[in-house]
């Protein structure tokens, strides 16, 4: 009659021991990808300070059209007392200062400034808000604008918060849900992520380079390292690797020496210097 | 069967994951980058203090000012630089040091100069010794220096050879400050050659045809010109020797025009039409045909040269519309160049030998591009400006002159290579056309 086909022994229909043995390979396989995934998000940190993220921040600040569109940015009245701009701005770089806190300006203005910031910082790490990290980073941005005097400042603002923005919206699905009780969970931007936007904004300020010197080169590379110490000095900076062209080479360099010293280090940062690399092409041009 | 042993599969996997672990802890070790790609400052800033006078009297100051102002204007006109305001500098031009030891460096770079000049000179019975240096203010180099004598006469052209030198050492190349460029203007009612300085100083007047008289084109050692005039009431070619006056005419039947020199021959192309069409033709420089180098139909017209005088872009209807195409003169293959627009004239090859700037008409406006010589990437230098033509590249190919209508009457403009810094070159009475520029002079 119709026995029906016999079924070879599967992991579904076979004996007992194919069932034990199917299983404990699930059980295993289950437990060892949970391992590999936790071990991945928390894996262990040799240093007891918190995690920075290590992702590269691509900053392409564009290109600015007229010189007309800055004269809207004029900064309202309250921060004229920052004269000195240009002296700031082409502060030749102190080689290899150690360190050492600046205990002759300081005391002054510490004792009024900080204690704002660590209340700010403490309520980043309870409830994070990603509205909040951009309105400081734009007013951040603003103030460099006044600092430097710069023209035609508008539309890199326009594009630093569009990159904010966008990174805010990068961040892993579910941080941003505003659900209030996160607990300052990872999201895809956090203060150094602004800080690099700043130093970037800042070191392209400052950067004179002519193509025309260099006949309209558009695959120049160079890679600059640089030290920063907390108080945004930069204590060391050294070409990792050279564009070949003693030009361009040149005007990054200077442009790194202009923008010394960079914003201090966010109050969050607790190590002693940050290290970070930039790497410079003429591409934005044209 | 192979069984599966529990025990050591999960220790395998362990091991795995702790070498993945290990992998990514690696990556995320490494120092992160900050991209920055597009410089704020487009040019060199540069500062020229007054020079100083050595001897002090009351007479040099006008050298110590009218020198540095020279030098500046001078050096502004190549695009390179930005000429930083005098008024901010921290520094004494009279009292400042101007050797390395005496200069403070931070007083500069705090102004924001990255370059430094200095000059220094003295004048003794109408003789003029001027000592001009060339200072890096990070580095607190400096970067070249020469000492210079003449006749007070001489100062402009002294000025010109430090900028010469100046640019030698920024970029290996020199510069454009012998050079000269012609073109045509119609002041004294008839449109005749003139000639002037590359900065549009010292305008000359070269024909005296009382014809129309167009398209002018230097020869690669800047001794001949040769362009069409109407002097016998049709087109013809002339070609002059500057130096000793030696003429030649090229008066076939029917038309003799847009002539073009071949880079390192005494030979020029040029469109004739006896045939009854307008082809290309290769010529010595006393007129004699060579070759016949077009072979089509139909108007072939504008020849340019590459550098290397093996190829030569020209202008042609055979795809129905005026294009501009890539012949090589061996093998006579003929690439297409523009796809771009309907109405594209005038190609100019750069220096350089990789782009071509060019005319398009488009939108019942006039306006210059160049194009890779591969045909990609073509770029429009000017807009919302008039009718812009007639692109001519400055022999360092940084640079390019062309004809503007943006004031009304025809004018010859400057732009870099790159579309900035557009200014009038000169002005004079009538109208101005058709700029050429001319080689680096050998002599100066």
């Amino acid at each position: 009659m119709n026995a029906g086909p016999a079924h070879p022994p599967t992991f579904l229909r076979g004996d007992k021991a194919y069932r034990r043995q199917f299983l404990w390979t699930s059980v295993i396989s289950a437990v060892c990808h949970g391992a590999l995934f936790m071990g991945l998000v928390f894996s262990p940190d040799l240093t007891p300070a918190r995690r920075w993220p290590t992702s590269v921040v691509n900053v392409s600040l564009v290109s600015l059209p007229d010189l007309g569109k800055g004269a809207a940015l004029n900064p309202p009245a309250p921060k004229e007392a920052r004269v000195p701009e240009a002296k700031k701005e082409y502060k030749p770089v102190p080689k290899k200062k150690a360190p050492a806190p600046d205990l002759k300006s300081k005391p002054d203005t510490i004792s009024l400034a900080p204690k704002k910031k660590e209340a700010k910082t403490s309520l980043k790490k309870k409830t994070y808000k990603p509205d909040k990290a951009i309105q400081r980073a734009v007013e951040n941005v603003h103030e460099n604008v006044q600092e430097k005097a710069q023209p035609r400042a508008s539309d890199l603002l326009e594009k630093a918060l569009a990159d904010l923005k966008r990174k805010v919206n990068e961040g892993p699905p579910g941080t941003g849900g505003g659900q209030g009780n996160g607990g300052g969970g990872k999201t895809g931007l956090d203060q150094m992520d602004i800080y690099k936007i700043e130093i970037a904004y800042l070191i392209q300020q400052n950067w004179a380079f002519s193509e025309q010197m260099v006949g309209g080169r558009k695959d120049l590379e160079a890679r600059l390292v640089i030290k920063i110490l907390p108080d945004g000095r930069i204590s060391d900076m050294f070409f990792e690797t050279k564009s070949g062209n003693a030009y361009f080479d040149d005007s990054v360099y200077k442009a790194v020496q202009k923008s010394d010293p960079l914003p201090p280090l966010p109050r969050g940062y607790r190590r002693p210097s940050y290290m970070v690399g930039l790497r410079f092409t003429p591409s934005g041009l044209n | 069967m192979r069984r599966l042993n529990p025990s050591r599969g999960m220790a395998r996997l362990l091991f795995f994951m702790g070498v993945a672990v290990m992998v990514f802890r690696g990556v995320a070790g490494a120092v992160e980058y900050i991209d920055i790609n597009n410089p704020f400052i487009r040019k060199i800033p540069i500062a020229v203090p007054f020079f100083q006078a050595k001897t002090g009297t009351e007479v040099q100051a006008e050298i110590a000012e009218k020198g540095a102002v020279r030098l500046a204007e001078t050096l502004e006109f190549t695009g390179f630089f930005k000429i930083l305001d005098r008024a901010g500098f921290l520094e004494d031009p009279q009292r400042m040091g101007i050797e390395t030891p005496q200069i403070r460096f931070d007083s500069w770079t705090t102004v924001g100069a990255e370059l430094l000049v200095t000059g220094g000179f003295e004048v003794l019975d109408g003789a003029l010794a001027i000592e001009l240096r060339l200072y890096d203010t990070f580095k607190g180099r400096l970067l070249v220096g020469k000492r210079y004598q003449g006749a007070r006469t001489d100062l402009k052209k002294i000025i010109r050879r430090f900028c010469d030198d100046i640019i030698y050492t920024l970029t290996g190349q020199h510069g454009i400050f012998t050079s000269r460029i012609a073109f045509v203007s119609n002041g004294t009612g008839n449109k005749e050659i003139y000639t002037c300085d590359f900065d549009g100083s010292d305008p000359k007047q070269l024909t005296r045809t009382k014809a129309i008289t167009i398209s002018p084109a230097w020869s690669l050692d800047g001794d001949w010109i040769a362009y069409t005039s109407y002097l016998k009431g049709k087109p013809d070619l002339f070609i002059k020797n500057l130096k000793d006056g030696r003429s030649h005419q090229v008066t076939h039947e029917g038309l003799n025009i847009t002539p073009a020199w071949r880079p390192f021959r005494q030979e020029l192309a040029a469109t004739l039409s006896f045939t009854g069409d307008q082809e290309i033709y290769l010529l010595t420089e006393t007129g004699k045909t060579v070759k016949r180098l077009t072979h089509n139909q139909g108007i072939d017209v504008s020849p340019s040269w590459s550098p290397d005088g093996k190829k030569f872009a020209f202008v042609s209807k055979r795809a129905g519309t005026p294009q501009i195409y890539i012949q090589d003169v061996e093998s006579n293959v003929v690439q297409r160049v523009t796809y771009y627009g309907r109405h594209n004239t005038q190609p100019a090859w750069s220096p350089a030998g990789d782009r071509i700037a060019y005319t398009s008409l488009e939108g019942g406006e006039t306006n210059i591009f160049i194009v890779g010589i591969d045909g990609k990437e073509p770029v429009q230098l000017t807009r919302n400006a008039g009718d812009n033509e007639s692109p001519a590249w400055s022999p360092d190919g940084n640079l390019i002159a062309f004809c503007s209508y943006r004031e009304g009457p025809a004018r010859i403009y400057v732009m870099t290579a790159f579309g900035t810094d557009q200014r009038r070159l000169l002005t004079l009475s009538g109208e101005q056309t058709d700029p050429a520029w001319s080689p680096r002079s050998q002599r100066d």
